[in-house]
């Protein structure tokens, strides 16, 4: 028994998925009738700006809930680690069943309200376990005990942030426990990749298990944290630039690395793999992943074999992706190979739409100094030049 | 669970015939992969790192040979662009058009972002504007404005409506979340609600026109966000014309709150409950309530404004 109703979830990607087919026409209107009629959900959904509302003022509300709790309690626990524990502990467990009854009235799924309860009462939980231990634990034991605790919220609501927390707790833990052994920080590069490997080939076998439907988006975030995790993980520079920050004291430049060969041979392996992987299996998170990987493979030799001024870098990258893409564009007149250049009506076009208005308003700034200073030659970028790109 | 899955159960309820189910079959194991939306963005990316890296190459370069040639190739370009652009401009309509070309859109962006450094750079070398900065700023807004309307674009309608903003006294980079300027002034509070009200008015009298009445959402949301944040800074900084502008605040959200209602645009429901509640609770701040009390305002208040916002969730499918 899960917080929420695993049949109208199934209901749900039902009737969504022969929406989609009716608007390709391939069913009638009136079958989706049918299909709708025969696979009801109560769900009620608004717009993704409704449920940021929700979320935030919910999390108001709990704000102001746990300031009156610590009013009226502070006196009686102020300093008895056991009290205050039992009392976040208990409060928990009390926002869980709130969550449960408001899941429970069938039109709450995922709308805001319910994840900002779920947040609020893993908070409660996750304070209220480590109030009732010692104090002074080391970071991986700490991650340790987290950990039960997040999955079993995860198994129970199947909630995004609580998986990002999740997952979160999972790398620091291992990041930490490797830096306990003397030879942990020399193999950490090469576990974070086995075990990123791992959880991803995990998330793409679970699927096929046939209750996957209510973690499908904990999946795909599993799925694009652990690739990320993993080809970062292997990345000459992040590899570099995270030894020096561990030697102490700090070196002002970070030193050359063991097995640098390896990790250069890695950093443009991993997203040609992952680009190759995502055109083959049309995997839109290899395919994406895999560009920004080659570009950040592409950075990174820049970073240490500087063989261009930062603006012909900035140049000759901006040309070769506008060429890469005018030239798949053109390609992809007709479709090929299976790939097509027409948007699907998966793809969120209104969200890119906004994105590409947003980039487009960054241009324009950091070019007129408003304040009526000479424009200076340094800080002075046409498209936003940031040091991130 | 695959569309094959879903498609034999269907079937095996008797809600889709066997040809068809074999028709649906078929669609799903050959239809295209898009990658309409990974190209465009590479496209975008590709005129940001472009126009960033010339912008700053100039700079680099300056006093050098071959610096003329440099200016010459950036000027080159951007008539270029441009000329690209107009060669696959759309029909002039008052509906939304789309260009000719897939890459017109972006050679427009391109265009402008090179003017904009081209007209830096004359400002920087020769001083063209002298100190009359306002001019430097709204000559470009001018220009986009009217490139905005003739070539139907959302994204250069933004870079008007940013050096507009900019006119006034104020620097938003939206990606970094970024907003540089000087509320404590009046004359800069009263220049952004002016040009906001100025603007916000325009735009609904051009949707009511039906003059590209699908510009009205990026007008809002920009030009909204200036105006709730300059009502909200007048709140807080100007003691003395407190109540005129909590008024105007209140107002603002209201009509945002209608507007949203009206046209399903939850955007700005959201905008009128977060920026009419950091307003409100300011306000109340004045009242000294005892501490307990502020808690059970935040726990009702938290509450109330969620019922109000559920409201607005709506029946995904028909009930059963």
């Amino acid at each position: 028994m899960k917080a929420y109703d695993e049949t109208h979830i199934r209901n749900q990607f039902i009737v969504t998925q022969a929406e989609r087919w009716q608007r390709q026409q391939l069913l009638t209107p009136a079958q989706l009738t049918a299909v709708r009629q025969a696979y009801p959900f109560p769900f009620r959904n608004g717009s993704v700006f409704i449920d940021i509302g929700l979320f935030i003022f919910t999390l108001v509300s709990a704000g102001g809930g746990f300031g009156l709790l610590a009013v009226m309690l502070g006196e009686f626990t102020a300093g008895n680690r056991m009290a205050e524990g039992t009392v976040c502990l208990t409060v928990g467990m009390a926002a869980v069943f709130l969550t449960v009854m408001l899941t429970n009235r069938g039109t709450f799924y995922r709308n805001g309200v319910d994840n900002a309860s779920i947040l609020v009462a893993t908070v409660y939980l996750v304070a209220g376990v480590h109030l009732l231990l010692p104090p002074g634990l080391p970071l991986w034991l700490d991650c340790l005990i987290n950990l039960p605790v997040l999955l079993a919220v995860i198994w129970y609501f199947g909630d995004l942030l609580i998986a990002f927390a999740a997952l979160a707790t999972i790398y620091t833990l291992i990041f930490s426990g490797m830096l306990e052994f003397s030879l942990g920080k020399t193999l950490l590069p090469f576990v974070l990749m086995g075990v990123s490997g791992l959880g991803y080939g995990l998330a793409r076998q679970f699927p096929k298990h046939t209750r996957s439907l209510y973690y499908t988006d904990v999946l795909t975030l599993t799925e694009w944290v652990t690739l990320i995790v993993l080809a970062a993980s292997v990345n000459y520079a992040v590899v570099r630039q995270l030894n020096a920050l561990l030697i102490t004291p700090r070196p002002v430049e970070a030193p050359e690395i063991a097995f640098s060969g390896l990790f250069w041979a890695l950093t443009v392996l991993i997203p040609t793999v992952y680009l190759a992987l995502g055109l083959r299996r049309k995997d839109r998170i290899l395919l994406i992943l895999g560009i920004l990987g080659l570009i950040a493979a592409v950075a990174t030799v820049r970073l240490y074999v500087v063989w261009l001024s930062f603006s012909l870098f900035l140049v000759v990258c901006g040309a070769v992706l506008i060429a890469i893409a005018v030239v798949t564009v053109r390609l992809l007149k007709a479709d090929r190979s299976g790939f097509t250049d027409a948007p699907d009506d998966e793809s969120p076009r209104e969200f890119w739409g906004n994105v590409q208005t947003l980039a487009a308003m960054q241009g324009v700034s950091g070019t007129h100094p408003p304040d009526g200073v000479k424009f200076g030659g340094g800080d002075f970028g046409g498209g936003g030049a940031e040091g991130k790109y | 669970m695959s569309p094959d899955d879903i498609l034999n159960e269907l079937t095996g309820k008797g809600l889709i015939p066997a040809e068809q189910q074999a028709k649906i079959a078929y669609f799903e194991q050959h239809k295209p992969f898009s990658l309409h939306w990974e190209l465009r963005s590479l496209l975008y990316a590709g005129v940001l790192l472009l126009s960033s890296g010339l912008g700053l190459l100039i700079y680099e370069n300056f006093d050098r040979i071959g610096h003329g040639a440099l200016l010459t190739g950036i000027a080159l370009l951007c008539a270029g662009c441009y000329a690209f652009a107009w060669r696959y401009r759309p029909k002039w309509s008052h509906a939304e058009v789309k260009s000719g070309s897939p890459f017109g859109d972006y050679a427009l962006v391109l265009g402008c972002l090179l003017f904009l450094t081209l007209e830096g750079y004359a400002q920087y070398q020769f001083n063209v504007f002298g100190n009359r900065y306002g001019i430097a700023t709204l000559l470009p807004a001018i220009l986009f404005l009217g490139l905005a309307y003739r070539f139907d674009h959302r994204g250069v309608l933004g870079m008007a409506l940013t050096a507009l903003i900019s006119w006034v006294g104020l620097t938003v980079r939206p990606l970094d979340f970024f907003l540089k300027t000087n509320f404590f002034d009046q004359r800069v509070v009263f220049s952004a609600i002016a040009l906001s009200v100025v603007l916000i008015g325009a735009a609904l009298l051009l949707e009511r026109q039906r003059i590209k009445p699908h510009f009205t959402y990026t007008y809002l949301s920009i030009v909204g966000n200036l105006l709730l944040v300059a009502s909200l800074a007048g709140l807080f900084n100007f003691d003395e014309l407190r109540i005129w502008f909590a008024i105007l605040l209140a107002g603002a959200c209201f009509l945002f709150d209608r507007y949203a209602r009206r046209e399903h645009s939850f955007l700005f429901l959201l905008m009128s409950a977060v920026y009419g509640y950091i307003g409100l609770t300011y306000l109340l701040s004045f009242l000294e309530f005892a501490v307990d009390a502020a808690f059970y305002y935040f726990i009702f208040s938290g509450v109330g404004l969620v019922i109000y916002l559920s409201r607005y969730r709506r029946y995904l499918t028909v009930a059963p």
